[in-house]
């Protein structure tokens, strides 16, 4: 008696309370308790079929076609490098303007979003395997025909970074890094000296001056080699990628220089 | 409390799941509110002839007590399956919309639909002028 | 302004409809007709009353409402299965505690309904709950194996045709007794004791075929919501 009154009581509660959510997704859940609650009254009033097809019903096939009817219909994933200011981790988080234009795309399409980083020469071969929907982190030059290219979204400039006659970078610990090797320059190691802080420090580096600032992780290189540009050539139109810096030896000083 | 029984509460569901189907413009929460509507109707059926201490319409029962009647449960029964299959053409119905239009805005919807009406009349106007007239009339 | 218009039209619209009601419906009266539901129980050998009635005295109702969720099915199917499956989203991974236990419970729940199934015309249940208890436990099966294995294995074992037989064979078992000159949808097992198992006139074979047909109906319902906007 004293329950079949308390259910009778919670049912108008709990279904005003989850229709009048602002998430899809609360008031799914919410009217499958709705539904919970009215099996129970079912069974206090002597309905014990009712009750359990309600059960089954409600609370299972109903809440599970709704959960599937609302959700974004899978991935959307993304694969770049990481340009400070554009697409970086920071704090576990994806930040930057690529990532806000990505989430937005991806919410029009009603997708999840889903970044992974992978160094930049292997950024066509996973979209070309179709392990992969968009690349992004500051591309410019495409190399590849079968690949579509989305209008340039933001303006670079070319910059130069001369290294100065004494920075010396220290030897490669290890040749096989992660970064890929191309001919005519060699990646900067994945340890950092206090020559390439220097170097940082002392180039023009006016591109990334617009963005917020490299990225806390000092211990890595946030460069990458373009395999579309050469060093002697600059791409036209003024803009280019983020170009690795020089090799280790300080004998060339030209390794580094692109105009400005 | 005798004002307070099964049929007064199916009445004040029905009444929110009516509200809350004119009110809120999403189109998954009318479809949810649709269904409240529904499951109220159904406790209003089953609680119509209940008393207090009834039994189960299940025949090997406690001797000297009233049977709750068997008969509107029987009804309910295959009408609650049913409300769900309807419920997933419903949601069927509802996907291919969003997925069109991007949005489960009621309101978004219609005008996009109406803009796209308009739409196609302006460019069967500009295709046969000659014919403007006679497509208006039997339009 | 329009839309504290339109609230208060609501709500006073639903209230008028509450008044209606309240001042219009009969009054309850007094307890069951004992009488009435044993002489049911009886003539149809089933004492779970409610199952006695829809598929004892009022089976050409059941026969359309069966008809209703073939045609819904039908319909889910039509908008949903024949654009291209989304092949290529992948699924989005849940976490590993719901597999482990989605298959530890989807048995369970699989002789749950198949019990609610069988033994509805005895105790509370009936082809209708135990058809969509089994089809919450597919579901539960579907999250454990994965829903492409168990579309193989069903379709491999026919349930498509089973599907279309189904309304079939329930129409032809309604229909046969006109052949033996009984009337028609009455039946031609049987009636035993009440109470028994094998006792009810066609009550346990009309509740095995409702109890199929609602679990292949949901099955393909929700085969067909989970391909179309890709794996739980």
């Amino acid at each position: 008696m004293i329950s079949r009154t308390v259910l009778l009581l919670l049912l108008p509660v709990i279904a005003a309370v989850s229709l009048f959510q602002r998430r899809r997704l609360s008031a799914v859940i919410g009217m499958g308790l709705f539904s919970l609650v009215l099996a129970a009254t079912y069974l206090l009033h002597s309905s014990p079929d009712v009750a359990v097809t309600e059960a089954a019903i409600g609370a299972a096939l109903v809440t599970i076609i709704y959960v599937l009817a609302i959700r974004r219909t899978g991935r959307l994933l993304v694969v770049g490098d990481e340009v400070p200011g554009l697409l970086a981790l920071e704090g576990g988080e994806f930040v930057g303007l690529e990532v806000d234009i990505l989430a937005g795309f991806a919410r029009r399409l009603g997708l999840d979003l889903s970044i992974q980083i992978a160094p930049l020469c292997d950024v066509e071969t996973i979209l070309l395997r179709g392990d992969a929907d968009l690349g992004a982190g500051g591309l410019s030059a495409v190399p590849a025909i079968r690949l579509h290219r989305s209008r340039d979204h933001l303006p670079t400039a070319l910059v130069r970074l001369r290294p100065e006659a004494d920075d010396r970078l220290p030897p490669e610990e290890s040749p096989a890094t992660d970064r890929c090797e191309y001919p005519g320059t060699s990646p900067i190691s994945s340890r950092r000296s206090s020559a390439v802080n220097r170097l940082k420090r002392r180039s023009t580096w006016r591109a990334f001056s617009r963005f917020r600032g490299p990225t806390s992780r000092h211990g890595e290189s946030t460069d990458s080699p373009c395999p579309g540009a050469s060093r002697s050539s600059p791409p036209p139109g003024g803009r280019t990628c983020v170009i690795s810096s020089a090799r280790t030896s300080p004998s060339s000083s030209a390794a580094g220089a692109w105009t400005t | 409390m005798g004002w307070l029984s099964g049929t007064t509460v199916a009445m004040v569901l029905f009444a929110v799941g009516t509200t809350v189907l004119i009110v809120r413009k999403d189109l998954v929460i009318k479809l949810l509110a649709l269904g409240l509507v529904n499951s109220s109707g159904i406790l209003f059926l089953i609680s119509i002839r209940f008393q207090p201490q009834m039994e189960a319409p299940i025949l090997p029962a406690k001797v000297g007590s009233a049977i709750a009647d068997p008969f509107p449960q029987a009804l309910v029964l295959s009408a609650i399956v049913i409300n769900f299959a309807i419920l997933a053409l419903s949601l069927v119905f509802v996907m291919l919309l969003v997925e069109r239009y991007h949005s489960t805005d009621c309101e978004r919807i219609e005008h996009a639909v109406e803009t796209e009406k308009a739409m196609l009349g302006r460019r069967d106007r500009t295709v046969n002028p000659s014919e403007g007239d006679t497509r208006e009339e039997t339009r | 302004m329009r839309r504290i218009v339109r609230t208060t039209l609501a709500v006073a619209l639903s209230l008028a409809a509450c008044g209606i009601v309240i001042f219009n419906h009969p009054i309850a009266e007094g307890g069951s007709r004992s009488n009435d539901t044993i002489q049911l129980a009886t003539e149809t050998g089933a004492t779970n009353l409610v199952s006695a009635i829809y598929l004892g005295a009022r089976l050409y109702d059941t026969l359309f409402e069966v008809l209703v969720f073939t045609v819904a099915v039908i319909g889910v199917r039509f908008y949903l299965l024949r654009r291209p499956s989304s092949a290529r989203a992948a699924p989005i991974p849940e976490s590993h505690v719901l597999q482990a236990s989605a298959q530890i419970l989807y048995p369970l729940t699989l002789i749950l309904g198949l019990y609610l199934a069988l033994f509805g015309h005895l105790s509370p249940g009936g082809g209708f709950s135990g058809g969509v208890v089994a089809a919450s436990g597919l579901l539960l099966c579907v999250m454990s194996i994965g829903v492409e294995t168990v579309y193989r294995r069903l379709s491999g074992a026919g349930i498509e045709r089973l599907e279309w037989a189904l309304p079939m064979v329930i129409v032809v078992v309604c229909v046969l007794p006109v052949l033996f000159g009984r009337p028609i949808l009455s039946s031609l097992l049987p009636v035993g004791r009440a109470g028994r198992f094998f006792g009810s006139s066609s009550i346990l074979l009309l509740n095995v075929l409702i109890g199929l047909k609602v679990l292949i109906g949901s099955w393909m319902v929700l085969y067909a919501f989970i391909r179309h906007r890709g794996e739980i």
